[in-house]
């Protein structure tokens, strides 16, 4: 019925804003505006022409392309998807292959289903190709770091990972409280079973079609899942019979591509977004969908007018 | 001068929390219509009533994405902490060079590990280590211009916490704002006998407060 938020926001503009403000204020705000996009996408305080450009929001995209973006970002993905930083540098896949990603304009999904392998060589650490690759998901440390400790070997912690990482599944474990029974039949209490057998994220279900860990430590080997484990019904009604059916799932979703823009809002303004903000929320999603590139999410939200306000 | 710091610092923590405050709006919901003009930008300051529904989106199993989105007027949760990646260019930018003291401090404004980030997060620690650089830079930035060779007046204070804010905050500051800062000038810097020192810590106190270390 009413004017849509970017609509109004134009009006109020030119009723209140940039054409009442005095010449020195209008560059003021520009300055402001070119600060606050620097430090956000670059970590860095601005450059002088950037600083001196009356509408910095025009150098989005150009900003986007930079090396300091990437790493700002790679950062801030490997931060959300972690619970710390690794303790080599190759545990930060996260890190890598999202850098790899958009130092490379690859569409963001390839984070997380692209066949690439993120591990040491030597004293590097390097992203290759990989046809058996799926993400990091696959790579060596990252398997390791978040292969858990279940006693038959059933990878909770990594189906939670890789549906957090995918889509921001936010689940509160409950093993640290004192005196739980986090064994087989303890999952399968009341108070327990709903996120391990019930929820459409089931993790001992999902976990049923993952690799099977033995060993811990340095020491971890993985076998295949059992023939008879398979499939799992998960996500509300979907079959899966492997990790890369579970992913391929998750990237062609609602949640995932959500899960983007709220990346993006996140990464540009230190939290969520809010109710206010769904309108530029919905074309951060429309943008995302059409190219796939994580850069058209955030350059969305970064080049409407409310973020320089 | 232990003393003088100290002083200073309970001067400048409150000319924090002014700077910080200026221009927010704190307002009940549901107003319908805008809650104000922010002083700052002169827009209208919107409340929830106004926004937009959005498009729904769909969650696994059923139910909806996004219900855990957040109340409250357009422009509030809008400062972030300056990172120490920033502020090394940002004392620079403002003062012309970076403080000798800021790289020492990398740590204490909480730098981030190799690959990794977090949120930067002001503490009274990183707030009085902002503080010790800001006033290094601000011995510079008063050494030599006749304006700090004499005491500060509530006159001169006036226009130079003016010419402060407008080069370390890139705004006008607000009334409250100056008068905060001419009692920095003109009272709480009495102890002091050096003119250039009282300017100094009244050039520090604005750039130590939220105008210019957040974003």
């Amino acid at each position: 019925m009413g004017l849509s938020a970017r609509k109004l926001s134009t009006l109020l503009s030119l009723a209140f804003g940039l054409l009442a403000l005095p010449v020195a204020a209008q560059d003021a705000a520009s300055q402001r505006c070119a600060t606050k996009l620097s430090i956000t996408l670059s970590g860095k305080a601005p450059s002088s022409s950037l600083l001196s450009d009356p509408n910095p929001q025009g150098q989005v995209p150009a900003l986007l392309g930079l090396a300091d973006f990437q790493e700002a970002f790679a950062r801030f993905i490997n931060g959300a998807f972690n619970r710390g930083p690794g303790t080599t540098p190759e545990e930060d896949a996260s890190y890598y292959l999202s850098k790899y990603i958009l130092q490379n304009n690859k569409p963001w999904h390839e984070l997380f289903d692209g066949q690439y392998k993120v591990a040491a060589n030597g004293t590097e650490v390097q992203v290759t190709a990989d046809p058996e690759g799926l993400g990091y998901f696959r790579s060596p440390a990252w398997l390791k770091r978040y292969a858990g400790n279940e006693a038959a070997g059933f990878k909770l912690v990594t189906a939670y990972r890789l549906q957090n990482n995918v889509i921001g599944l936010q689940l509160a474990a409950a093993t640290q409280t004192p005196g739980v029974d986090f064994t087989l039949d303890g999952r399968q209490a009341l108070g327990c079973r709903g996120c391990h057998f019930d929820s459409p994220f089931a993790l001992d279900k999902v976990a049923r079609v993952l690799t099977r860990r033995t060993g811990e430590g340095n020491n971890v080997t993985f076998t295949p899942p059992a023939a008879s484990d398979l499939p799992q019904t998960v996500l509300g009604g979907i079959q899966i019979s492997s990790d890369k059916d579970l992913v391929a799932a998750l990237v062609s979703s609602d949640s995932f591509r959500f899960r983007a823009c709220r990346l993006a809002f996140t990464f540009l303004y230190g939290r969520a977004e809010t109710k206010l903000e769904a309108e530029v929320f919905d074309r951060c999603v429309d943008a995302f969908t059409a190219d796939g590139r994580i850069q058209s999410a955030v350059s969305v939200v970064a080049s409407d007018a409310s973020f320089c306000q | 001068m232990k003393t003088k710091s100290i002083r200073a610092l309970v001067v400048l923590l409150s000319f924090v929390g002014l700077a910080g405050c200026a221009g927010s709006v704190s307002e009940p919901e549901g107003t319908g219509g805008p809650l104000g003009i922010d002083p700052k930008t002169g827009l209208p300051i919107l409340g929830d009533d106004d926004a937009p529904a959005g498009r729904s989106y769909k969650a696994f199993g059923g139910g909806t994405l996004g219900s855990d989105r957040i109340s409250g007027a357009a422009g509030e949760e809008m400062k972030r902490v300056k990172p120490y990646s920033a502020l090394v260019g940002e004392y620079a930018r403002v003062l012309g060079k970076t403080p000798a003291l800021l790289p020492t401090f990398a740590a204490t404004f909480s730098e981030p590990p190799a690959r990794w980030f977090f949120e930067p997060e002001a503490s009274a620690v990183s707030v009085f280590s902002a503080y010790r650089a800001a006033f290094q830079g601000c011995l510079d930035l008063t050494a030599t211009d006749a304006a700090y060779a004499t005491a500060p007046t509530p006159t001169t204070a006036a226009t130079e916490c003016g010419k402060f804010a407008s080069r370390f905050w890139t705004r006008t500051a607000g009334s409250a704002e100056i008068d905060v800062c001419v009692n920095v000038a003109t009272v709480q810097t009495q102890p002091e006998t050096d003119f250039r020192r009282k300017w100094a810590y009244t050039c520090a106190a604005v750039l130590t407060s939220a105008g210019f270390l957040s974003f």
